[in-house]
């Protein structure tokens, strides 16, 4: 194969040996067909490689899960399902019954969202502040840090989680409620468990027809695929 | 386990992460591609693409971003939504044609056309009937069945290796010797097909 045309067709040829070689193949019908075969077996290896790149990035990105929280660690795990298993115990044993969706939805808020995470380079201290007393259990005075930062950023999903878990906290479910409602109607999230949370807030306050709504949330969380959906599965049964 | 919000990162902090030239590369890789993955769904139905298609031709839409933003040929003249959408448009009619035929791609067409233009006007022509000979796509069945040495150095030059990393991988003594061997590895290459396609004519004829 001639060295040229590879100099050639990447531009690594001064001015003289570019007109000799064009000028050889004015002359030489072989030297074209070669330059031919050349691009056409360049191309190949080149589409050859993209290809197996593509299949290994196509392989990688089609396993990372739809919008799924991280595992908890090991003895993270097992501690929660020993507190579970306590808890649905002494349920069991006190009412002889199948634990309703209530009791599971306090089951879990005893177990979960204790801690929330710290949010990075939000720039707003207020957040900071509420998320760090939320941590220390001070709901009361969260809940103060999260109504400052929520006057300048109405519509920021972090402060109206805060919010909304202080106010669960304390026990005031229907404004527990309203800001869940305001997170699940975000957009441009790509996990909002909004939906999820406003059908925990339903349970939690067990007034009538709040099981009824929580249900058709998490049906709705199921249908849509949306995050939470493999807790809901459990609570409605399905799993 | 706590279900927490998660927010889609802004074109910018896209653009500088792929950018980076170290690790965290691959997790904005994947960011961007979480993104806009709804993308895939609407052009399974807009182009009557099978799902899996439609995903493959989104991750391929994807990773031509990936490479135009980190070559610069991005110039986030729009966003990257509109972007990867205009892309996903071409990659679904280059994945329905590909289907329909087992003719060259556009994709070797186009590839193709970027070489001849650098040729004077005259001789585009002739080198664009000439190549009609060489089918990519039994060139690449025939790299295969080359021997392990040639398919590993022609392999590598068309991942983008340079003579001289492909030397010190493979144990040539030089970029030189290294580029000598692929070249003949070629010219090999263009014998076994020759010869391959000419029997094949002769035996049809």
């Amino acid at each position: 194969m001639d060295e040229r045309i590879e100099s050639y067709f990447d531009s690594k040829m001064d001015e003289q040996e570019k007109g000799r070689f064009e000028k050889d193949m004015e002359q030489s019908p072989e030297l074209l067909d070669e330059i031919a075969f050349y691009l056409q077996a360049r191309i190949s290896v080149q589409d050859e490689a993209r290809a197996a790149t593509l299949q290994e990035k196509h392989r990688e990105w089609t396993s990372i899960p739809a919008a799924e929280p991280g595992r908890p660690g090991l003895f993270a795990g097992i501690g929660m399902a020993a507190a579970i298993l306590v808890i649905l115990g002494l349920y069991f044993f006190n009412n002889n019954l199948r634990p309703g969706l209530p009791q599971q939805a306090s089951v879990y808020l005893a177990q979960h969202y204790h801690t929330m995470p710290v949010q990075l380079g939000n720039g707003d201290d207020a957040l900071q502040t509420a998320i760090l007393q939320y941590n220390k259990s001070g709901y009361g005075a969260a809940l103060q840090s999260a109504d400052a930062y929520l006057k300048n950023h109405p519509n920021d999903p972090e402060g109206l989680k805060i919010r909304g878990f202080a106010n669960l906290r304390l026990k005031h479910f229907d404004e527990a409620i309203a800001d869940f409602k305001h997170v699940a109607m975000q957009k441009g999230l790509y996990q909002n468990p909004g939906k999820f949370y406003e059908a925990m807030g339903h349970l939690l306050r067990n007034q009538p027809g709040d099981e009824r709504k929580a249900r058709a949330l998490l049906e709705e969380i199921i249908r849509e695929n949306q995050t939470g959906k493999a807790k809901a599965l459990e609570w409605l049964g399905k799993s | 386990m706590n279900f927490s919000i998660r927010k889609h990162p802004s074109d910018d902090q896209l653009t500088a992460g792929i950018q980076l030239d170290n690790s965290q590369r691959q997790l904005w890789e994947s960011k961007l591609y979480l993104k806009y993955r709804s993308m895939i769904s609407t052009a399974s139905w807009k182009h009557n693409l099978t799902e899996d298609d439609a995903s493959m031709a989104y991750s391929d839409a994807v990773m031509t971003t990936i490479s135009n933003i980190i070559s610069g040929r991005f110039e986030q003249r729009s966003s990257l939504k509109t972007y990867i959408s205009r892309i996903l448009e071409y990659k679904c009619i280059d994945r329905i044609r590909a289907n329909s035929t087992a003719k060259s791609a556009p994709a070797y067409r186009d590839a193709l056309e970027k070489y001849l233009e650098i040729l004077p006007g005259h001789n585009r022509d002739i080198v664009q009937q000439l190549s009609e000979k060489y089918e990519v796509t039994t060139l690449k069945k025939y790299i295969q069945s080359m021997d392990e040495k040639c398919k590993r150095i022609i392999i590598a030059w068309g991942e983008g290796y340079h003579d001289q990393e492909i030397a010190d991988h493979m144990g040539y003594l030089s970029a030189a010797v290294a580029k000598t061997s692929r070249l003949r590895c070629l010219g090999k290459l263009k014998t076994l097909y020759t010869s391959v396609t000419l029997k094949g004519a002769y035996n049809h004829g």
